[in-house]
């Protein structure tokens, strides 16, 4: 102090000084914020500012198109109209707003003066008139649309009972969530962190900001109109409390607040509906008519093109960075001209999404890119970029022959119905019940998918009117793609797949034969049991006359046969088996939904032993797969041991291009000798897929003529179907089916020729494969023919090839969003 | 008459010749001139979103000249009358500044004549201009509180602070009944500022401080809700918290993208119209100029502005320090309180470090009322600094012992 007065003698100069140091510490903290706003931060803030010089405006565009293997339209988008009204409209927020915004502003003079309940009083009046116009609008949509006001309100209702349930859901969980990361850090949430939880999990999540659509399909004349009025407001019947000057300026309104006309587009798929003739003069004798009928089928791909749904969910967009990053050719072209911006980004309200199947895992190409026009506000330039419709993709499948596979497999035409040539085997179920399955049709060559069939299927209608009967109905499970989601025990075709992994690791030699005993091991007569020996208590030693070649054993299908291959082979030689031939265990990534690999694990995950590969080489035990791994095994055979990927996306989808052909190194005499007995197996008349007999007859299985065929049968065991609706195991469980799966594969080429296409067919609980699955199979392969896929004798008048019979009707089942 | 008017009655010198012409409040005056400049240009960077063209918006910058003229002129004649005839006058303006707040709050005043703006019965409507009662009480608070303690001592007390808080306390209190909280404010930096320069003693002066460190935060249940938002809101902002940056924040996160895309050396004249106008930044020719000032030139014009307040600062300061006057010094030192004060939280406020209250920035910012007033301040200044002191008088404000 004393240095200071010294310096300063005057107090009162020493007190300035004081307040100029005051003063200029006061501006320091200012400087520093200055800087950090400007040098620190700047670039930032003024790609922010700049941000908004620009505006955009986008132009709507068109999804790609799916089309099957010969370019006929699966699904495509046809302009349309939606309406769409923000949400805070829909619940009435937006007339509580606009009702405490119009009470202050237009009684701005006395506001300051008024008490609370006066207040709140010409809020209320402002609310009721903003509610009041929010209502005429009802009414005025309703008349432009030509429909009744109240099922506009209703849709409103679902709207706003939809995002409140899933907005207390998420926040529900997000408070769990905050409250639990809180705990994690070691501190009780109390007092202020809650409700600063609170406040946060109370932000207003995108759907409760976002418009939502209240109609579709809105015909053009009436979208103009409305186009025109949302631009348009009107006064509000003014009324005011305590005026002194009534000639106040009117106040305005939104004519329709918070409506917008979407430019959308809904999707079409034309084929959901097809009418196809099945001739029923082939069918056998039982069921034979000589008829040819007209079959509908709804929705014959559903199951692989899956739907679209109207909403935008945060893991879509998350997806489609995903789907850029990984495909550089989808990026380049989403972001070209946008400095990186991407024109197929999703917007909320009334944005088209796939939803499963082709839809969905093909979002990325299909989906398309917006035009836009970029507006640079401070110079008034403006630049264009116009709309690309998405990619249009092509697919392996032949949708009429889907649909006639379809129709072959409807309860209706009788072959997929309990029958009395099915035998006794089947004991579940009564006759003329409706049996439910799947099959695929392969090309051998390719691997293209031609027909991939489950059964039953449903329509997108369905989906939306009764979702119920689609998810919730456990015995004939709509929802799954039987033909690559749900699990089967191979049976007896995976004998051939066994026998060339046998040869291949030499545990079978060239012209090696093996004695049928009855059972595998001569002191248990009651285990591991050859079909025939338990059924007619013979060997098939004893029925041939000796021990059995390869072919012999898949003629008859002999167990024993298949039982001591699988023992040679042991655990690890049958799991090869299955993923060599079949690709067990490796998911397709076919793009058209959930699959199911195949699994050669047991039950529990314990390891495998050598009963269990005793039991696989025969397609039983610790074993599952799909029909379309029954296909592929035939088809790996009937290549000579070639794998070649099966494919559903055949083209369009750029970067998903399926992986090359490998092989799997097995001999080609080996090959020759199972084709051998794939032949005899449906050709020699002790063959166990030859024939079916009925009462006043029988008739050969594959009976095409003009078509050379190979195949195989198989009664797969399987697991009884319950149905445990509480999950809690064997309490309260419900046996639905038991019983045997009926399998049957076939190779089919034209006469003299090699084979072309593998057929797989399965029929869940239907007893014997040659009995059920086999006429059906058969059919499918009469298809092959009525299609053009396979000459047989057309010009006998049995069939003309392609696009015999097929119409479609019906296309426009074309609600886009589901 | 004039002759006897500057020379505060006492003859012997001619009038012109009596006055100090080489003195620092030139710097004061020099200084609100380049800010005046500078903020008709900004006004005009505000309001019109091209240099030359709409017209109608660039008049407000041509209004703020006209009150620029205006409030010089205003300066000129303040600055003229010798200080012995301004000081008695002190308490007859206080009074009518009293009146003019009272009158504001009187409830059978009809709308046309005091309309609220923004909830806040503030203004008087004059018909041309509107009057901002309060501006005027912050130069009558001055003035008298100076008038009353230049030949006391008993402030050196502590319950002699009282009346002096009480010429601050008075004006703060109708003000805060508007309610215009904001500018209340300011007439506490004001009081203490002069009472520190008086020669209180610092520990009293602490003890008010440390007092009210304690009472402001805990006024805050007895906020009003509009209040309380404003100032839970800053908190997000602080810590960047963006959730608001739409509504109650928007304001403030504007500002500070405004301000934060001048990066050093600010954006060229039309993009800075540009980015101004189409960013929305509210109260951009008004509260929120600062910014523009900033978006356009950058951290430099920024430090530069804040730098010609600080040689507004300088010059009344070193005013009071040549003044032997004591009215004389304490209304400086009062005036630069009041000013610095307002561009510390106007400029805070810009800048996103204090909640947005109807604060303008002195001499920048768009309004008659604050033109005025303002330079009726740079013209008291002028006014201490060019009138000799009339008689020799005892050395004021130096008291024996410590500081504290």
């Amino acid at each position: 102090m004393s240095i200071l007065s010294a310096l300063i003698p005057s107090m009162f100069h020493r007190r300035l000084a004081l307040l100029a140091v005051v003063s200029l510490l006061g501006a320091v903290p200012l400087v520093a914020q200055l800087g950090r706003l400007t040098l620190a931060e700047g670039p930032a803030h003024r790609e922010e500012a700049e941000s908004k010089l620009v505006r955009l405006k986008w132009l709507p565009t068109t999804r790609g198109r799916i089309l099957d293997r010969k370019g006929r339209v699966l699904a495509q988008d046809r302009a349309s109209y939606a309406v769409v009204v923000d949400y805070r409209v829909l619940t009435g927020a937006w007339a509580r707003e606009q009702g405490r915004k119009l009470a202050r502003a237009r009684e701005r003079d006395s506001w300051g003066l008024m008490g609370e309940p006066e207040r709140a009083a010409l809020e209320a009046r402002y609310t009721e008139l903003a509610a009041r116009r929010v209502e005429s609008m009802w009414e005025e949509l309703g008349a432009q649309l030509g429909r009744d006001p109240d099922e506009l309100r209703a849709a409103r209702d679902e709207v706003v009972a939809r995002v409140e349930r899933m907005g207390s859901s998420i926040r529900g969980a997000r408070r769990e969530q905050m409250l639990s990361e809180a705990r994690a850090r070691g501190r009780e949430p109390e007092g202020r962190m809650l409700a600063d939880i609170e406040r946060r999990i109370a932000l207003p999540l995108r759907e409760e900001e976002s418009a939502h659509v209240v109609a579709r399909d809105v015909p053009d004349e009436a979208a103009f109109r409305l186009l025109a009025m949302s631009e348009q407001s009107a006064p509000i019947d003014a009324w005011r409390g305590g005026g002194d000057d009534a000639d106040d300026d009117v106040v305005m309104l939104d004519r329709m607040p918070g409506m917008r006309v979407s430019g959308s587009t809904a999707r079409e798929y034309p084929f959901e509906r097809v009418v196809v003739d099945v001739d029923a003069s082939r069918f056998p004798g039982p069921v034979r008519r000589d008829q040819t009928l007209s079959v509908t089928i709804d929705g014959p791909c559903t199951h692989l093109l899956g739907v679209m749904r109207d909403e935008v969910f945060a893991e879509d967009a998350a997806a489609r960075r995903a789907a850029l990053e990984h495909y550089p050719a989808l990026r380049e072209r989403a972001t070209a001209g946008m400095d990186g911006g991407d024109r197929g980004r999703y917007f909320e309200g009334g944005d088209a999404v796939g939803h499963t199947g082709l839809e969905s895992s093909l979002e990325a190409w299909l989906r398309g890119l917006r035009g836009v026009l970029v507006r640079q506000l401070d110079t008034g330039a403006t630049r264009a970029i116009p709309p690309s419709p998405g990619m249009d993709v092509r697919l392996s499948i032949d949708v009429m022959l889907q649909a006639r596979v379809h129709a072959i497999m409807s309860p209706e035409q009788g072959l997929a119905r309990v029958q009395e040539w099915h035998g006794k085997d089947n004991s579940s179920m009564a006759a003329g019940t409706p049996l439910n399955g799947a099959a695929v049709v392969l090309d051998v060559d390719t691997g293209d998918v031609l027909a991939m069939v489950s059964t039953p299927t449903y329509t997108r209608e369905q989906l939306r009117d009764d979702p119920a009967s689609v998810f919730s109905d456990p015995l004939r499970r709509p929802d799954v793609n039987k033909a690559i989601a749900k699990p089967y025990p191979p049976g007896s075709i995976a004998k051939a797949i066994i026998a060339a992994e046998a040869s291949k690791r030499g545990v079978l030699l060239p012209g090696e034969t093996i004695s049928c005993t009855g059972h595998l091991f001569p002191n248990q007569p009651n285990m591991y049991r050859c079909w025939i020996y338990k059924r007619f208590g013979v060997t098939h030693d004893a029925q041939l006359g000796g021990p059995l070649s390869v072919a012999q054993a898949l003629e008859v299908s002999c167990n024993i046969f298949f039982y001591t291959l699988g023992r040679r082979l042991g655990p690890e030689g049958v799991v090869a088996a299955y993923a060599d031939f079949a690709g067990v265990g490796t998911p397709w990534n076919l793009g058209v939904g959930a699959e199911f690999p195949g699994s050669t694990r047991p039950f529990g995950g314990a390891k495998l032993e050598i009963q269990d590969a005793i039991f696989m080489g025969m397609g039983q035990g610790p074993v599952a797969w799909t029909p379309l791994h029954a296909a592929q095994a035939l088809a790996t055979v009937a290549r000579y041991g070639v794998r070649v990927p099966p494919r559903i996306i055949m083209s369009g989808a750029i970067g998903r291009e399926s992986a090359e052909p490998t092989e799997t190194g097995v001999d080609s005499s080996v090959a020759a000798e199972i084709l051998h007995g794939l032949d005899l197996a449906l050709n020699d008349p002790m063959g166990s897929g030859n024939h079916i007999s009925y009462a006043g007859g029988q008739e050969k299985i594959i009976n095409v003529p003009g078509v050379r065929a190979w195949g195989k049968t198989g009664t797969a065991e399987a697991p009884d179907l319950v149905h445990d609706p509480d999950g809690d195991g064997p309490a309260g469980r419900e046996v639905l089916l038991e019983g045997d799966h009926s399998w049957f594969v076939v190779l089919a080429g034209d006469e003299g020729g090699r084979p072309r296409y593998a057929v797989s067919v399965v029929m869940e609980y239907a007893g014997s494969g040659g009995k059920v699955s086999g006429p059906i199979a058969n059919q499918i392969v009469w298809a092959l023919v009525d299609e053009g896929y396979l000459k047989g004798v057309a010009q006998a008048g049995l069939g003309d090839g392609a696009g015999r019979g097929g119409t479609v009707v019906a296309q426009h089942d074309a609600r886009g969003g589901r | 008459m004039l002759s006897v008017l500057v020379r505060g009655g006492y003859s012997g010198e001619k009038a012109v010749s009596s006055l100090r012409a080489a003195n620092w409040a030139w710097l004061t005056i020099g200084a609100a001139l380049a800010l005046s400049v500078l903020g008709v240009y900004a006004i005009d960077v505000a309001r019109a979103s091209e240099p030359h063209a709409e017209f109608d918006l660039a008049a407000t910058a041509w209004k703020q000249v006209v009150f620029l003229i205006i409030g010089m002129l205003a300066a000129v004649v303040v600055s003229l009358p010798h200080i012995r005839l301004v000081g008695p006058l002190s308490y007859l303006g206080m009074a009518l500044s009293v009146g003019l707040l009272v009158f504001l709050l009187l409830p059978g005043v009809p709308t046309w004549l005091v309309t609220p703006r923004n909830g806040a019965r503030g203004w008087i409507n004059l018909g041309v201009v509107d009057l901002q009662p309060a501006e005027l009480a912050k130069i009558a608070s001055v003035l008298s509180a100076a008038w009353y303690m230049r030949f006391r001592d008993s402030h050196r007390e502590l319950k002699g602070l009282i009346v002096p808080a009480l010429f601050a306390g008075a004006p703060m209190a109708l003000i805060i009944l508007q309610p215009d909280l904001g500018s209340a404010m300011l007439f506490a930096p004001a009081i203490l500022a002069m009472l520190v320069a008086a020669g209180a003693r610092l520990r009293h002066i602490a003890l008010v401080l440390g007092v009210g460190a304690v009472l402001v935060p805990a006024s805050y249940p007895l906020m009003k809700e509009h209040q309380r938002a404003r100032i839970v809101a800053l908190i997000e902002q602080v810590r960047g918290d963006r959730s608001r940056a739409d509504t109650i924040n928007f304001q403030s996160f504007t500002a500070q993208t405004i301000a934060g895309a001048g990066e050093w050396g600010g954006v060229s004249d039309a993009k800075s119209r540009a980015l101004v106008r189409y960013n929305g930044l509210p109260e951009r020719h008004n509260d929120m100029v600062f910014s523009v000032i900033v978006n356009r030139f950058g951290f430099a014009g920024g430090v530069v502005t804040l730098g010609l307040y600080l040689v507004w600062t300088a010059g009344a300061l070193l005013t009071a320090a040549t003044c032997r006057d004591p009215f004389g010094r304490l209304v400086c030192v009062g005036l630069t309180a009041f000013i610095l004060a307002q561009v510390f939280v106007n400029v805070g406020m810009n800048i996103g470090i204090l909640p947005i209250i109807g604060i303008t920035l002195p001499y920048v910012s768009y309004g008659g009322s604050s033109m005025l007033a303002t330079w009726l301040m740079a013209g008291l200044v002028m006014n201490v600094a060019l009138h000799k002191p009339v008689r020799h008088r005892r050395r004021s404000f130096e008291y024996d012992g410590d500081d504290a």
